[in-house]
């Protein structure tokens, strides 16, 4: 009851005029740069945060916070439309969603991934307002070898992204795993394989590289008249753009499970959206009925990273505003934000500043309603732009990204590496390399590194330090029935075959 | 009608393109004039990504000054992050020398960095300008922690070598240092495990994961306060002020460690007297602030205000000890 | 394909093994734990080791029956988009960066097979303006600046 109170208490401060406008500023500006390939909710709540300074601190919050949300369904357009993930986050959909718009049907994509961002999002908070005392307690269990175990079950979804020959697919993913190495050890300091580069010190940035295999070898692989996605005009109808009972039958189940992942996984500090949805959507593959045709345009496919990647950002304020731990580099800037703001983020900060805490979450309620009208108004406006000629959507398309990914660090040297993975993403994709296990792979790999040495150092070199603590042996354990699965699927089969015969 | 349109949206980009070349023709100008210093806006690099430490501070420091009004002319933050700081760094000192507009702070990294050959640019390619104040470091272990005193988790740590763990920021770092020295003049053997930033040391301690752990004030305050963190020694050279008063420092403690981060402004080097003193007496202004002082205060920092010659005698200073901690470290 | 295929894997596999041996420069263990050479060793054998598996495919019969994927007419757009976007990163010093991506859209689009010289002309001059409008004004991204003093 008490609960209640306070969420009516939270949602009058919500609506007061200011603070909504700064929650529809926020979302606006959170949609934009998550669509804008290479910024992602990070850059934005960055840029934004001078603006900030002079309002009250809820309202800043309040808009900080619509950014990093609106940027989670904001990645999702540029994905769908022109296979460019807007942010790390949406890698996972433009496996499905860009397949989807080459059928014709981006509108029902776009709309499936409005509606599970926004489904995704309010059980979050629903979560987030109940629990997150509760919860955050559970996420500091999470120590280095829970986060290695974690990162073994993410792995295991690569398995079902090879493509039509696995073991280029293993290659791709190996290879991955070896970019994540690049960069200086965070042990001891000295730099691997940079070649002598200080650029490089900081490692692979995903983002170059996802935008290089992703959008820049679909410019590089598509033949003007095999790519082109007409819209005719009749299809641009309220009830033909959005999702159909069908895709409704096949989706719903999915956006609940992963919420739930997403959410629990943005929870994690370090792991966060982007590894949240590539979970979800190895999960939905396998539990679908239709696994078999992901990647080649099932809406489900988009549902389950969009409902996950919202729910992971809602899930990432758990640890920040109880513990004053951030969650993702989106969360880190909103937290030093807080602390110019003076407010201190822990546990006492649900005590002593109510209104701060019960504002924020009544002006995410609010906020993924304003998503919500604003992603289905916008829908027919973004299916415009499929019908623009090719030749001029590729120029236009190409120096967005190549001024994204130097907008990344304000460095010429990542335009030049996006070039380059560009590059690699045309012979890999003629080659059939699939390129996704690589992104996956290097997202998961550097924290599957830091987190085994970590561990290992821990135990004094005992390997059996993952199997004994009880939360990493069981997601151990989860990996294992995971990879072996199919196997056993197989055999009962065809046990039940030769029963029959 | 999609005639109208386009002409329209042809006449608005001749205007915009207009705007744009008679905006930036007057920005072209060398610096030359000193008479009339500062004629332009300043760039001030942050060598690392937003939210961290360092951006708190620059970004805090820059609003301060622009809601009082203390510089003609505005002071734009951007964040060059990469290569530990060195990009950043190298881009004032190599690429921008004697240029007066051009500012960035100081971090462990601005040292250790050229010292373990990762940057180009060292302290000394720099005019420093202010430093303002000090950064603590705090070590702490869980509230639930068997270990009421540092002395009785040394007394453990000596008797079980090898059992004892410690989370710190990256095995390059003030908390590295701070460690190794710890177990030298305690003569312990300790594990020290290295974490990509203080929101992950906080989970490893509070998580019981390690033993203890090193944080800085501002981020363990908070569960200070709420009794989750239990603060065992800071690593200033005198007991800190407010709230945090009743931890030891190391030294009181019997071991002469004295590791804090200074946190200041500098320039790349070849600037003249006057300009030097014109960029002292702006920031020292803003220094003297109650909103910064509240800053300071509410992030547990201690202001420690050094003009230009004391702040480079410090700097160097840092380095001998950083150089001398290295070589211990062995990396 | 087939040639293509045992080419790339063979590179694959010399790779995977040139990792490993730069690998062995970092300490493979440090005080009975994996250090930094410890992962790159393993993943550059892995590498190899699976990059076998494609390479002796193409001594197969299965091989011979996959097309050629390279077409001659695909180096086309690899050669116009990699190609103008290089020299993008080339000039940016020079013309600043907004006038680089300006005219590298006017030659994709042009090259790519838009007829009319009115849109690639309006292309080359609102892009940028568009650019600047969005990264400079609304972002405040940190732009290079070339002669022309934007």
């Amino acid at each position: 009851m008490e609960t209640l109170q306070n969420l009516l208490y939270g949602l009058s401060v919500a609506n007061d005029p200011m603070n909504l406008l700064y929650c529809l500023v926020g979302v606006l500006f959170g949609t934009l740069v998550g669509a804008l390939p290479g910024l992602g909710p990070a850059a934005g709540i960055a840029v934004l945060l001078p603006l900030t300074f002079g309002a009250n601190p809820i309202s800043g919050i309040i808009m900080l916070t619509g950014i990093y949300y609106g940027a989670m369904y904001g990645g999702s357009i540029t994905s769908i439309l022109i296979n460019t993930p807007g942010d790390s986050a949406a890698v996972m959909t433009t496996l499905d969603g860009y397949p989807l718009a080459k059928k014709g049907r981006a509108a029902q994509a776009l709309g499936m991934a409005a509606f599970a961002s926004i489904i995704g999002g309010t059980i979050s908070v629903i979560a987030f307002m109940f629990l997150a005392p509760a919860l955050a307690i559970f996420a500091i269990r999470f120590g280095p070898p829970e986060y290695f175990a974690l990162m073994i079950l993410g792995l295991t979804t690569i398995a079902g992204m090879t493509g039509k020959y696995p073991s280029k697919g293993f290659i791709s993913a190996l290879v991955g795993l070896f970019f994540a190495t690049v960069g200086l050890d965070l042990m001891q300091g000295i730099p691997r394989f940079t070649f002598g580069s200080v650029h490089l010190y900081e490692g692979l940035d995903f983002i170059p590289v996802a935008m290089g295999l992703f959008g820049i070898a679909e410019i590089l692989t598509c033949k003007t008249d095999e790519c082109a996605i007409k819209i005719e005009k009749k299809d641009v109808t309220w009830r033909k753009l959005l999702p159909s009972k069908e895709d409704w039958k096949y989706s719903l189940a999915h956006i609940f499970r992963s919420t739930g992942i997403g959410f629990f996984i943005g929870m994690l500090p370090g792991a966060g959206a982007t590894i949240s949805s590539f979970i979800s959507y190895g999960v939905a593959k396998k539990t679908s009925k239709r696994g078999e045709e992901f990647g080649k345009g099932v809406i489900e496919g988009v549902a389950a990273p969009e409902a996950s990647n919202n729910a992971a950002s809602i899930g990432a304020l758990v640890p920040m505003l109880t513990l004053g731990v951030p969650g993702s580099g989106s969360t880190a800037i909103m937290l030093g934000a807080l602390m110019m703001f003076g407010l201190r983020p822990g546990p006492m900060l649900f005590e002593h500043n109510p209104d701060f805490v019960w504002g924020l979450i009544g002006s995410m309620y609010i906020g993924n309603i304003f998503l919500l009208i604003l992603a289905i108004l916008a829908v027919p406006l973004f299916i415009k732009i499929l019908n623009v000629p090719r030749p001029i959507l590729n120029a236009t398309v190409m120096s967005f990204i190549l001024i994204g990914s130097y907008s990344l660090n304000n460095s010429m040297f990542d335009v030049g590496l996006t070039i380059g993975f560009g590059a690699l993403g045309f012979f890999m994709k003629k080659m059939d390399y699939p390129a996704a296990p690589m992104v996956l792979a290097l997202v998961l790999g550097i924290l599957l590194e830091t987190s085994l040495r970590q561990s290992m150092i821990i135990s004094g070199g005992n390997p059996m330090i993952f199997f004994t603590r009880p939360v990493s042996g069981s997601i151990l354990g989860i990996s294992i029935l995971a990879i072996f699965y199919p196997l056993i699927k197989k055999a009962i089969q065809s046990y039940q075959k030769s029963r029959m015969a | 009608m999609k005639r109208n349109t386009r002409w329209m949206a042809m006449v608005m980009a001749c205007l915009f393109a207009l705007t744009t070349v008679v905006g930036c023709s007057g920005k072209a100008d060398a610096p030359q004039a000193q008479a009339n210093y500062p004629e332009k806006p300043f760039e001030m690099i942050v060598p690392m990504g937003a939210g961290g430490g360092s951006d708190v501070f620059i970004r805090t420091l820059t609003k301060v000054i622009a809601d009082n009004k203390l510089s003609p002319k505005p002071i734009v933050v951007v964040n060059k992050p990469g290569g530990s700081g060195s990009i950043g760094w190298s881009y004032v000192a190599n690429d921008h020398k004697g240029d007066p507009y051009e500012l960035s702070t100081v971090s462990s990294s601005f040292y250790t960095g050229p010292l373990s050959g990762q940057s180009p640019v060292s302290y000394k390619d720099f005019t420093h300008i202010i430093a303002l104040c000090v950064d603590p470091n705090l070590l702490l272990v869980s509230a639930d922690s068997k270990y009421q005193t540092l002395a009785e988790l040394l007394a453990d740590a000596k008797a079980n070598p090898e059992k004892i763990s410690a989370a710190g920021s990256s095995g390059l770092s003030v908390d590295a240092i701070t460690f190794y020295s710890l177990q030298e003049k305690s003569d312990t053997k300790m594990k020290y495990v290295p974490f990509g930033g203080g929101g992950e040391v906080m989970t490893a301690i509070m998580g019981q994961h390690t033993t203890f752990g090193f944080l800085g004030p501002s981020e363990a305050a908070a569960q200070i306060e709420a009794g989750k963190l239990r603060p065992l020694a800071v690593t200033t050279e005198k007991r800190v002020s407010g709230e945090l008063k009743d931890i030891p420092t190391l030294k009181e403690l019997g071991y002469d460690i004295v590791m804090a981060q200074t946190r200041g402004i500098v320039a790349p080097s070849g600037l003249s007297a006057d300009n030097v003193k014109y960029l002292e007496d702006m920031f020292a202004k803003a220094a003297a602030t109650p909103e910064w002082k509240k800053f300071v205060a509410d992030n547990f920092m201690e202001e420690t205000i050094m003009m230009s010659e004391e702040f480079t005698k410090e700097s160097e200073t840092m380095s001998t000890m950083f150089e001398k901690y290295l070589s211990v470290v062995g990396k | 394909m087939r040639i293509a295929n045992r080419i790339v894997s063979i590179l694959i596999i010399a790779a995977g093994l040139f990792l490993s041996f730069q690998s062995s420069k970092f300490d493979y263990m440090v005080d009975g734990t994996p250090g930094p050479g410890f992962l790159p060793f393993w993943l550059g054998i892995s590498i190899a080791l699976v990059a076998l598996i494609p390479a002796v495919k193409t001594f197969t019969k299965f091989a011979s029956k996959l097309a050629n994927p390279f077409q001659s007419g695909d180096f086309k757009n690899f050669l116009i988009v990699i190609g103008s976007a290089t020299l993008v990163v080339i000039v940016t010093p020079v013309t600043g960066l907004l006038v680089a991506l300006g005219l590298m859209v006017g030659v994709i689009a042009k090259l790519m097979g838009t007829q009319s010289w009115k849109t690639v002309i309006g292309l080359t001059v609102f892009t940028p303006v568009l650019l600047f409008g969005i990264f400079v004004k609304i972002l405040s991204v940190p732009l290079p600046k070339g002669i022309f003093g934007f």
